[in-house]
């Protein structure tokens, strides 16, 4: 017995070393796609909000990224957030090279890295981009062993989706299978016969699932950033309503044929409006695709997307976009201006990694602009425990303001004998006019409080205690006397 | 005024016990002797709990217990919080076995007091009225006489006065008054007891701090503030606790006062805002600063000295009745004047958004299955009252209910009409995303109460155009619909009326 399985065990021997033979003619000789690889450090130091002087405690974090042509290293944005400093390593050797952030999207979550050092694109291979896969191909995930080995694993592309990232809707190819947890973290590129498809965004282990960023987001970056443009895909800056009902078509006499989405809000300044787009407006298409009243389009290479995602695939900066309205009986075209902004920009932003929390010393007053991060310092309950009125001009921005602008809030008082019994409902105040002058930045405050009135410089507040008054050479002269105390720049 | 919650203040009530407890004979060592048994009553409430979720449905039944005490003219002392919302009130008293029925004379939400009384006299038989003494020294000794939870009889404790300063009234959520601090144990069911020196009653027990926050703090409603109520009903109907209706903050600042050009030392408070359709609204203006009130010097941190005790200012307004004068030096453009107003109560429209409701049911207006009500912080309780989901609608409505008062919406819009809920309808089918918004306009209308919201309801158009507030699209609605919809609703939902603009419409 125990001979005869020996002999079945040499006889499947020979079998697959005949086997591996034929597989080893049958493939073209494989590229080493570890020398395209880098391994990424950063040392990332989230901005304190609160105490926008000084930076919270360095964090370690790893990815990797891949070699694209011009000696630009692909990786995500989200590694690089917030980063302070960052090395690269090869996936062989101990040399470390000090990278440095060329443009990053937060919103496609794609960010081009380079070092200055050459050295490191000595043996290092550039790889191309891939042209876009379809639904249904397969995909490899590349990763690196420890030995710094590439280590290929394949993956589905499942779908074309929409994910909803906090900083607008982005197109993405949901990926599925299984990936080995190497070197702490997710952070990789997918690619199609060892061309680069984009970089995966997140990944569930539990379900083997995960988001790789699509390639016309990809090339749209790639593009922006060589034409020398702002990173950021182009954005509307209008929003449509939930709100649609066949009640409400009648009561407009929207004629029955017509699909399409009721264009709720209209952000003053941004591309929609210079289009010539207004709240109320029924969007029937865009770039040439009809809307149905779901929001949705139907595109001949992603099936059917929502609609809004258009505009950040296909729009190219500084062209215009071809969008059809219905406005009060008549068809209408528009052209859209293809413009990007900054999400920093926004009136309080979500986040806003790339500048450094700004704020403004006058005396023992530190006045910052209001943003989610702000409020985040309130603890894990921010949304009930932070001050109501930032707390509605954060989640409510798009509503009650219709210009862009900024909040400008007392978020501290430093203690001095200027500031001895003040009120304590002071304390997180939004600044409404200073000297006269209505505040609608730093910049504003900061100009206004050049001209102060007489002795004072004179504070309006948005609600109890109204007002704030405060001697104005007195505070001049404290302020450097402050920042030395306190430690501050 | 106040204008926030202030979570961790209890109302003290709900318990079972029954009487026959004499009172130790060492409590009181300075005192002449009084048997409080004669005095102190028990007071099993069933009371009438609305659910403003669903407002059209008759109120669930509830009981508690809480305590009372006879003062003179037949009359029993307790705290509004005690009785609010009463269906039946029996009235217990010590060692008797039999039970009386009483019934609410008078009721103060604002100052969580009440006068009950008993139509069955042979329930005074033996009974002993307890008078009213001054405000107590701080540090003096009191007794609290109160049928509490733990035990079944008349309990009694015993502590020193803490310190006498202005409280929240936890039962209104609204009113500030003067309030005792006292370190006797004071628990559920002391509410409306009375709180003993010197054999007179020196205040009324009524709420306390969480035991998770605070120890041994109990709190009573003093005499100052018990004597203007039962002035104030002397009348036979109850008038309010006067309000200056202004906001104000300290002068302490140096820098603030030089800018004021005040040169009175360490006097006056700086009027903020003056609340249209108060007290002062025509008398006082933002900027004013508050030298004086009623001749006594006010000091920049807001405290008067008045007969010895250190107290807020507005105190000075507390003790008076609606419609008696107050008197102010000012300082308006660093000139000195004097001004005198009558006063008033808290504008109606604030108390009904910002103070708790009791004792009516809630009103609401119920049209093609979209459920309108009146704007509270009762509303927002109810609603979305709870952590975490819900944060985005809470924070409209409070930051809306902050603009109602800051930005004097009321004077024009008496109430803010939100759309609490949406009952699926075929005539609502498109619309169950509008909950928790504000209506501004319907039909083009402005809509500033639930009576203006249902005239406008009644414009013959074949569509009914909603907007809301921060919202730029409508929704509509077809009137034949709304119209077909509404016994279709009330059947389906078992709604007995689709409406209930007053409250004091209905019978209870």
């Amino acid at each position: 017995m125990m001979r005869y399985l020996a002999g079945l065990r040499n006889l499947s021997r020979v079998f697959c070393f005949l086997l591996l033979v034929q597989t080893a003619w049958a493939r073209e000789p494989a590229p080493d796609l570890s020398r395209s690889l880098v391994r990424i450090t950063v040392t990332a130091q989230p901005f304190d909000y609160g105490r926008p002087w000084q930076g919270r405690r360095p964090q370690i974090k790893q990815g990797l990224g891949v070699l694209l042509s011009e000696q630009r290293i692909l990786t995500s944005a989200s590694l690089i957030e917030n980063a302070v400093h960052i090395w690269m390593l090869k996936a062989t050797g101990t040399d470390k090279y000090e990278g440095r952030v060329v443009a990053a999207d937060f919103a496609s979550d794609l960010a081009l890295l380079t070092a200055d050092d050459d050295q490191l694109f000595s043996s290092l291979q550039a790889l191309e981009i891939a042209p876009e896969p379809q639904i249904g191909d397969t995909l490899e995930a590349l990763q690196l062993e420890e030995n710094g080995g590439a280590q290929q694993t394949k993956v589905n592309m499942n779908a074309v989706e929409i994910w909803r990232n906090p900083w607008g809707p982005v197109l993405i190819y949901r990926i599925s299978g299984t990936l080995r947890f190497r070197m702490n973290h997710y952070t990789l590129p997918i690619l199609a016969k060892s061309k680069v498809v984009g970089m995966l965004n997140w990944y569930r282990p539990e379900n083997a699932e995960g988001g790789c960023s699509s390639l016309p987001f990809l090339n749209n970056f790639l593009e922006r950033v060589a034409s020398g443009q702002n990173p950021y895909p182009p954005k509307l800056g209008m929003s449509v309503t939930n709100r649609d009902s066949r009640e409400l078509r009648k009561f407009r006499q929207v004629p029955p044929q017509l699909e399409g989405v009721f264009v709720d809000r209209v952000q003053a300044d941004r591309s929609a409006a210079k289009g010539g787009i207004l709240s109320g407006d029924l969007l029937l298409s865009v770039n040439g695709y009809k809307i149905d009243r779901e929001g949705q389009v139907l595109h001949p290479r992603y099936g059917r997307i929502y609609w809004a995602l258009i505009v950040p695939a296909e729009g190219k900066p500084g062209s215009g976009m071809p969008m059809t309205l219905w406005r009060e009986g008549q068809e209408l075209e528009v052209k859209v201006p293809m413009e990007s902004y900054d999400p920093c920009d926004d009136v309080s932003p979500l986040m806003c990694p790339t500048r450094p929390p700004r704020y403004l010393m006058e005396g023992g007053f530190i006045f910052v602009e209001l943003s989610e991060p702000y409020l985040q310092q309130w603890g894990k309950a921010w949304q009930t425990q932070a001050p109501l009125r930032l707390l509605t001009y954060n989640a409510f921005q798009f509503e009650i303001f219709e210009i862009p602008r900024k909040i400008v809030v007392l978020a501290q008082v430093f203690p001095s004998e200027q500031t001895l019994g003040l009120s304590h409902k002071l304390s997180n105040a939004v600044i409404k006019t200073a000297n006269g002058k209505t505040i609608l930045s730093l910049d504003d405050l900061a100009e206004a409080l050049e001209s102060p009135k007489g002795e004072f410089q004179e504070l309006e507040l948005e609600g109890e205690p109204y007002r704030l008054v405060f001697d104005a050479a007195q505070a001049r002269e404290l302020t450097p006397k402050l920042k030395k105390e306190y430690g501050i720049e | 005024m106040k204008f926030r919650s202030i979570k961790y203040i209890l109302c003290a009530l709900l318990v079972i016990s029954t009487p026959a407890c004499r009172p130790s004979e060492h409590l009181q060592a300075d005192s002449p002797q009084v048997d409080m048994r004669r005095s102190v009553v028990r007071l099993e409430v069933i009371s009438a709990g609305w659910d403003l979720r669903m407002p059209w449905n008759p109120p669930a039944l509830q009981g508690g217990v809480g305590t009372g005490f006879i003062i003179d003219g037949e009359r029993i002392m307790t705290n509004a919080h005690v009785v609010s919302n009463a269906k039946q009130i029996t009235v217990e008293r010590e060692g008797k076995p039999r039970k009386w029925l009483g019934r609410v004379q008078h009721i103060a939400h604002d100052s969580d007091l009440a006068i009950v009384v008993v139509d069955d006299k042979s329930f005074f038989d033996g009974t002993q009225p307890v008078s009213f003494g001054p405000l107590p020294e701080v540090e003096s000794v009191v007794a609290l006489y109160g049928f509490p939870i733990g035990g079944k009889r008349m309990s009694v404790t015993k502590g020193v006065i803490s310190r006498i300063d202005f409280l929240p009234f936890a039962h209104s959520g609204l009113d500030e008054h003067l309030a005792i601090q006292v370190d006797a144990a004071m628990n559920p069911g002391n509410s409306g007891g009375p709180a003993l020196q010197g054999g007179k009653a020196i205040g009324v027990a009524f709420q306390g701090l969480s035991g998770a926050v605070a120890q041994n703090t109990g709190y009573i409603i003093p005499t100052t503030v018990v004597r203007r109520f039962l002035k104030d009903v002397e009348d036979g109907r109850y008038d309010f606790v006067p309000d200056l209706s202004v906001q104000n903050s300290p002068l302490q600042n140096e820098n603030q006062r030089r800018y004021l050009g005040l040169n009175q030392e360490n006097q006056g408070v700086l009027v903020d805002k003056v609340l249209a359709g108060g007290s002062a609204d025509g008398f006082l203006q933002s900027g004013d600063v508050v030298l004086k009130i009623d001749g006594i010097a006010v000091g920049s941190d807001e405290f008067v000295t008045l007969h010895g005790q250190q107290v807020k200012w507005q105190e000075l307004v507390e003790r008076k009745q609606v419609g008696e004068q107050i008197s102010l030096e000012i300082v308006r453009n660093q000139e000195v004047q004097k001004i005198s107003f009558p006063l008033k109560p808290i504008p109606a429209p604030i108390v009904r958004a910002f103070a708790a409701a009791y004792d009516e049911p809630p009103r609401f207006l119920i049209y093609g299955g979209l459920v309108f009500q009146p704007l509270s912080v009762d509303i927002v309780k109810a609603y979305v009252g709870g952590k975490g989901d819900n944060a985005v609608a809470r924070i409209w409505l409070q930051y809306s209910l902050g603009e109602f008062l800051e930005k004097d919406v009321y004077v024009y819009n008496p109430e803010l009409v939100v759309v609490s809920q949406v009952l699926p309808d075929a005539a609502n089918s498109d619309m169950q995303n509008i909950v928790m918004r504000t209506v501004s306009r319907v039909n083009g209308i402005d809509i500033g109460s639930l009576a203006e919201l249902e005239e406008a309801l009644k414009q013959e158009q074949e569509y009914v155009v909603f907007e809301f507030a921060g919202e730029s699209l409508p929704v509509v609605m077809r009137r034949d619909q709304a119209e077909m919809a509404a016994a279709r609703l009330q059947q389906r939902y078992r709604i007995p009326k689709l409406k209930r603009l007053e409250a004091e419409e209905e019978e209870l």
